[in-house]
C-alpha cells in the first residue's frame, strides 16, 4: 500500500487507528500484525511468507544465541542470521548484478559465455526489514537486549506498517518496549500525528511529485547534451527531489505510529543546511546512517570493544586498534557498502565513494580551513557543503557511470558548457525550492523558537499554512509514483 | 544500552489549545477555500487556455476535440460511405475563433465544406497545446478507423516545448485492433512505449494484474467521485491551480506573450527525429503528408527568437523534402487585424494572442490548405 494513495490516507489509517485503540493486550498485537499483512499484501502476496520466514528464523537463533554460554558458539550462531540475511538479499537484490558483472568481466577478457536471463522481483521492503532482523540477532549477540520470547510482540516489531518498505529503520531497543507496554493514549499525539502526515503528504504529492517531470526530463536528454549550468541544475532539482519524496515518506510514517502514540525516531533533520559531509550524514536518513555506524563501520574498525559485554567486537577481536590506517579503510568499505546497499549497480558505489572521499577530506582540511584567522563561520561551511552535497545526488540519480563522469565534468569544469538547455521552468523551480527552503528553515528553527510555538504571528502562520497545504493535498492526493526509497 | 539511543522518545509535553485551533480553523478554511474556488473560480481549462475574446467553435461529427469524442467522427465517416479522407491535425488554433460571431466557422468546417464538393471527406483532431507525439499517437491509432490517403500536419514552433501525452489521448491505443496494429511497426511500437510511460497507479491496473493496490484505489476514487461534487472536481481544480500557479511565475518574472522563448536546440533535433520517423513511416505505408507552419502573427514582435524561427523552417522544409512531403509555409497569410488579445479568465491579464485568429483568419486558412490539397491533386 502506498502512503500517498487514497486508500492509506483515508480508508486504511484511518480504520487501523481506531481499531488499535479499541483493542488492547494481546489482540492488539495480532491485529497491528494483521494490519500489516493487509499493508504489504496489497501489493504481492506472494512476498509475506519470505518476510515471514526471514522474521522467524531470525527470532529463533536470537533465543539459541542468547541460551549460548560458549561465546564461539554465539558467535557462530550470529554468523549463521547475517548469512541467511545477507544470502536473503543476495539472492533478490544481487544476483543479476553480480551475474551481469561476472559476464561482463569476461567479456572483457575476451570469453563470451552465453547469455543467461535472471527474472528475479525485488521483494518490497526487503533491505529494509533485513536489516531490522538482522540488527536484532546481533544486538542480542551482543547482549544489548535479551530476546523477544513472546513471538506475537516479536513480530508486530519487525511488520509494524508505518516503518515495514522504507523505514525509519527500527531498533529493537526503541520499538518492542513500546509494543510491550503501549504508551496511552493522548490527544497531542493525535494532533501531531496528523500534522505530521499532511506535511509528508504535501512534501510528496505536492513539491516531489512536481519536481520529478522536470528532473526525468533533465536526464532523459542525455548527458552529453547538458551543460554546467545544466548539471547543475539538474542535481540541485533531483536532491531536493529525493529528499521531499523520502522525508515526506518518513514524516507520514512517524505520524502514522505517532497516531497509535508509538514513537518512531526522526530520519531527517533539515539535512541540506548541513555545514559539513560528516554533519549531512547526522542529518540526511538518519536511521540507515546510525545503523551503519553501529553495524559496520565501527565493527569493522575494531576500536569500541566494551567491557564486559560483547559490544562492538561483532566482527572482530582487533582490540584497541585506532590507526589512521584502519579508519580510513572502515572509512570507504563501509560507504562502498552503503552505496550499494541502495541499489545494485556500480553508480551507487560511486556514490557511496564519493561521500567517504568528502569525509575524508572534510577530515583532513577541517582544522586547516580559516576565515580571517578563525574557525569558518557556519554560512560559509554551508555555502561549501551544499554543492558538494548535491553534486553526490549525480550517480544515484544517473544510470550509467558514463553519465555520471560526464555530467560532474561539466559541473567542475565549466568552460565552454555555460549555456542552457533545460527548459526555463526548471531553471526557475530550482531557484524557487532553494529559496523556499531557506525561508520555511529561517521561520521554523530560528523565529518559532525566538517568538514560542503559542506566540500570536507563529499560530497565524500556522492556520495560513494548515489552510494552502490541506487544500493543495486535497488536490493533488493521488499515487502518481511509488516513492523513490521503495525500489531500494 | 552501550550503544547510543540516537534519539530519546519524545517527552509527553504540553498541548496548548491554541495549535488545535488553529489546525481546525485551517482545515476549515481550505475546506471554504475548496469550496470556493469549485463554484467561482472553476473554469473550463480550454477557455482558459483560449482567453476571454476567443471561444472554440462548436464540435461536429467530423471535428474531434481532443479524443473523447472519437467515436461520433468515426461513426459519422462510416456513415458517410467512407470517401477519401484527409485527416487534419492541430491544436487550438483550429478550433477556436477570436471574437466569434454566430454563423462564424473554423478553418477545418469551411474545409470540409469544400471537400466534400469534390466527393472528399475531411476529419480533424484538435488539442490545444498539442505536442508532436500525441499527434503522431493520434495518427497511429486513428489510421485502422479512416486509413487516410492523406495527413495535414501543422508543426508549431511553439509546440516543440511540449511533451507531455493526454490520458485521453494515451487511452486511444486501446481502441480495437490499435494496439496489435502499431505492435507491427516500429514507429508504432515506439509510441506505444511512449504512450505507457507515466501512467498513473489507477491505469496500470489492468497490467499488473498481481497487485491488489491499484483496483482497490480506482473503486474507492470512482465511489468518491460518485459521492462527492468537490471530490469529482480535483481533476479540474489540479488544472486551475496549475494556471494559476503559471500565471503568478509570468507575472513574477515579467514574461507575457511577447516575450522571447526559445526552444533548447536538444529537444528541437530530438523532436524534428521524431518527425522524420514518422513522416517516413507514412511514405512507406503510402499515405502523403502536407507538412505546414501555421499561421503566426506578424504585426507586432512574437515570443520566436527569429533566427532560430528562420532556421526551424528550414529544417521543415528538408525533412519533408527528405521523405517526399509537401511543405507549405503559411505563417504569414492571416494579416494583424485578424488577431486579438487574450485575457485569461481567472486574473484577467491581458496580453498580444498569437495563435487564435477571427473568422476571417480561419477562411484564409482552409483557403490555403484548400489550394496545397488542390496542388496535390486531393
Amino acid at each position: 500500500m502506498l502512503f500517498n494513495s487514497v486508500t492509506y490516507i483515508l480508508v486504511f489509517l484511518p480504520l487501523a487507528v481506531l481499531l488499535y485503540w479499541a483493542l488492547s493486550g494481546r489482540a492488539r498485537l495480532a491485529f497491528l500484525i494483521s494490519a500489516s499483512i493487509i499493508f504489504y499484501g496489497f501489493w504481492r502476496v506472494e512476498f509475506l511468507p519470505l518476510m515471514f520466514a526471514s522474521a522467524v528464523v531470525d527470532y529463533f537463533l536470537a533465543i539459541a544465541i542468547d541460551k549460548a554460554e560458549d561465546q564461539k558458539r554465539r558467535k557462530h550462531l550470529m554468523w549463521v542470521s547475517i548469512a541467511f540475511n545477507l544470502g536473503v538479499l543476495g539472492f533478490f537484490k544481487y544476483l543479476v548484478f553480480f551475474k551481469d558483472t561476472i559476464w561482463s568481466i569476461a567479456g572483457a577478457i575476451g570469453y563470451a559465455p552465453s547469455p543467461v536471463e535472471l527474472y528475479i522481483i525485488l521483494p518490497l521492503g526487503i533491505s529494509f526489514y533485513i536489516f531490522q532482523t538482522m540488527s536484532y540477532t546481533i544486538d542480542v549477540y551482543r547482549r544489548d537486549i535479551r530476546p523477544e520470547r513472546d513471538m506475537l510482540t516479536y513480530l508486530a516489531f519487525v511488520t509494524f506498517f508505518p516503518h515495514l518498505v522504507a523505514g525509519p529503520i527500527m531498533r529493537p531497543h526503541i520499538l518492542i518496549p513500546q509494543l510491550e507496554n503501549p504508551p496511552p493514549f493522548r490527544w497531542r499525539n493525535m494532533r501531531i500525528g496528523f500534522e505530521r502526515i499532511l506535511a509528508g503528504l504535501f512534501m510528496k504529492v505536492v513539491l516531489a511529485d512536481s519536481v520529478a517531470p522536470f528532473v526525468d526530463a533533465g536526464f532523459a536528454q542525455g548527458a552529453h547534451s547538458l551543460t554546467a549550468i545544466d548539471s547543475w541544475t539538474l542535481t540541485f532539482l533531483f536532491g531536493f527531489q529525493i529528499y521531499f519524496d523520502f522525508a515526506g515518506y518518513s514524516s507520514i510514517a512517524i505520524g502514522s505510529a505517532l497516531m497509535m502514540s508509538i514513537f518512531v525516531p526522526e530520519n531527517f533533520n533539515w539535512p541540506y543546511m548541513a555545514t559539513s559531509p560528516r554533519e549531512f550524514w547526522k542529518r540526511w536518513h538518519i536511521s540507515l546512517s546510525t545503523w551503519i555506524r553501529d553495524y559496520l563501520y565501527i565493527p569493522i574498525m575494531g576500536n569500541y570493544k566494551a567491557q564486559g559485554t560483547g559490544a562492538w567486537d561483532t566482527f572482530r577481536d582487533v582490540g584497541e586498534v585506532k590507526s589512521a590506517w584502519r579508519r580510513t579503510y572502515a572509512l570507504f568499505l563501509t560507504w562502498a557498502i552503503m552505496g550499494l546497499w541502495h541499489g545494485a549497480n556500480w553508480t551507487f558505489a560511486v556514490w557511496g565513494i564519493y561521500h567517504a572521499v568528502l569525509i575524508y577530506l572534510h577530515r583532513l582540511l577541517a582544522p586547516l580551513a580559516t576565515w580571517r584567522g578563525r574557525a569558518m563561520p557556519a554560512w560559509l561551511a554551508w555555502l561549501c557543503a551544499l554543492p558538494l552535497m548535491m553534486a553526490g545526488w549525480i550517480p544515484f540519480r544517473a544510470t550509467t557511470l558514463a553519465d555520471s563522469f560526464t555530467m560532474w565534468g561539466r559541473m567542475f569544469w565549466p568552460f565552454g558548457h555555460l549555456s542552457m538547455s533545460l527548459t526555463p521552468n526548471s531553471y526557475i523551480l530550482a531557484a524557487a525550492l532553494m529559496l523556499g527552503s531557506l525561508i520555511i528553515w529561517y521561520a521554523r528553527e530560528v523565529v518559532t523558537p525566538k517568538l514560542g510555538q503559542t506566540a500570536l504571528p507563529v499560530l497565524v502562520m500556522r492556520t495560513l499554512y494548515f489552510m494552502v497545504a490541506g487544500a493543495i493535498v486535497f488536490i493533488m492526493l493521488q499515487s502518481r509514483s511509488q516513492f523513490i526509497y521503495f525500489q531500494f | 544500552m552501550n550503544h547510543a539511543s540516537d534519539q530519546a522518545a519524545p517527552a509527553d509535553g504540553p498541548n496548548p489549545k491554541s495549535l488545535w485551533w488553529s489546525l481546525i480553523i485551517g482545515l476549515l478554511l481550505a475546506f471554504g477555500l475548496l469550496e470556493y474556488a469549485a463554484h467561482r473560480w472553476l473554469f473550463a481549462l480550454e477557455q482558459a487556455a483560449y482567453g476571454r475574446e476567443t471561444s472554440a467553435a462548436a464540435a461536429r461529427d467530423f471535428v474531434c476535440q481532443g479524443a473523447s469524442n472519437h467515436p461520433v467522427c468515426a461513426s459519422a465517416y462510416a456513415r458517410s460511405g467512407r470517401p477519401p479522407v484527409a485527416l487534419w491535425l492541430g491544436n487550438s488554433q483550429l478550433a477556436a475563433i477570436n471574437r466569434m460571431r454566430p454563423g462564424d466557422n473554423n478553418a477545418p468546417a469551411l474545409l470540409h465544406a469544400d471537400l466534400a464538393a469534390r466527393g472528399r471527406y475531411l476529419v480533424s483532431y484538435q488539442m490545444p497545446n498539442a505536442s508532436l507525439d500525441e499527434h503522431i499517437l493520434m495518427v497511429e491509432a486513428v489510421l485502422p478507423t479512416y486509413d487516410p490517403q492523406l495527413v495535414i500536419l501543422p508543426v508549431c514552433y511553439d509546440d516543440i516545448r511540449e511533451t507531455s501525452i493526454r490520458d485521453d489521448v494515451r487511452a486511444m491505443v486501446d481502441l480495437p485492433g490499435v494496439r496489435a496494429a502499431m505492435a507491427a511497426d516500429p514507429l508504432g511500437a515506439e509510441m506505444l512505449h511512449v504512450a505507457s510511460a507515466g501512467t498513473t497507479e489507477a491505469e496500470v491496473s489492468t497490467d499488473d494484474p498481481k497487485s491488489v493496490r491499484p483496483k482497490v484505489e480506482s473503486a474507492i476514487v470512482g465511489w468518491l467521485e460518485g459521492h462527492s461534487s468537490l471530490w469529482a472536481k480535483r481533476s479540474s481544480l489540479r488544472g486551475m491551480l496549475g494556471f494559476a500557479v503559471h500565471t503568478l511565475r509570468n507575472k513574477m518574472l515579467g514574461i507575457n506573450s511577447q516575450t522571447k522563448r526559445p526552444v533548447p536546440p536538444s529537444l528541437e533535433a530530438e523532436r524534428l527525429a521524431r518527425l522524420d520517423q514518422f513522416l517516413r513511416e507514412m511514405r512507406g505505408r503510402g499515405t502523403r503528408v502536407l507538412l505546414y507552419v501555421p499561421p503566426y502573427r506578424q504585426n507586432v514582435s512574437g515570443p520566436y527568437v527569429s533566427a532560430d524561427y528562420a532556421r526551424f523552417k528550414a529544417r521543415l522544409q528538408a525533412l519533408a523534402a527528405a521523405n517526399g512531403a509537401r511543405y507549405a509555409d503559411l505563417d504569414a497569410i492571416v494579416p494583424g487585424p485578424e488577431w486579438g488579445m487574450v485575457t485569461d479568465d481567472l486574473f484577467g491579464f491581458q496580453e498580444y494572442d498569437f495563435m487564435h485568429f477571427t473568422a476571417a483568419g480561419h477562411q484564409r486558412l482552409a483557403a490555403a490548405v484548400d489550394a496545397q490539397l488542390r496542388a496535390m491533386q486531393f
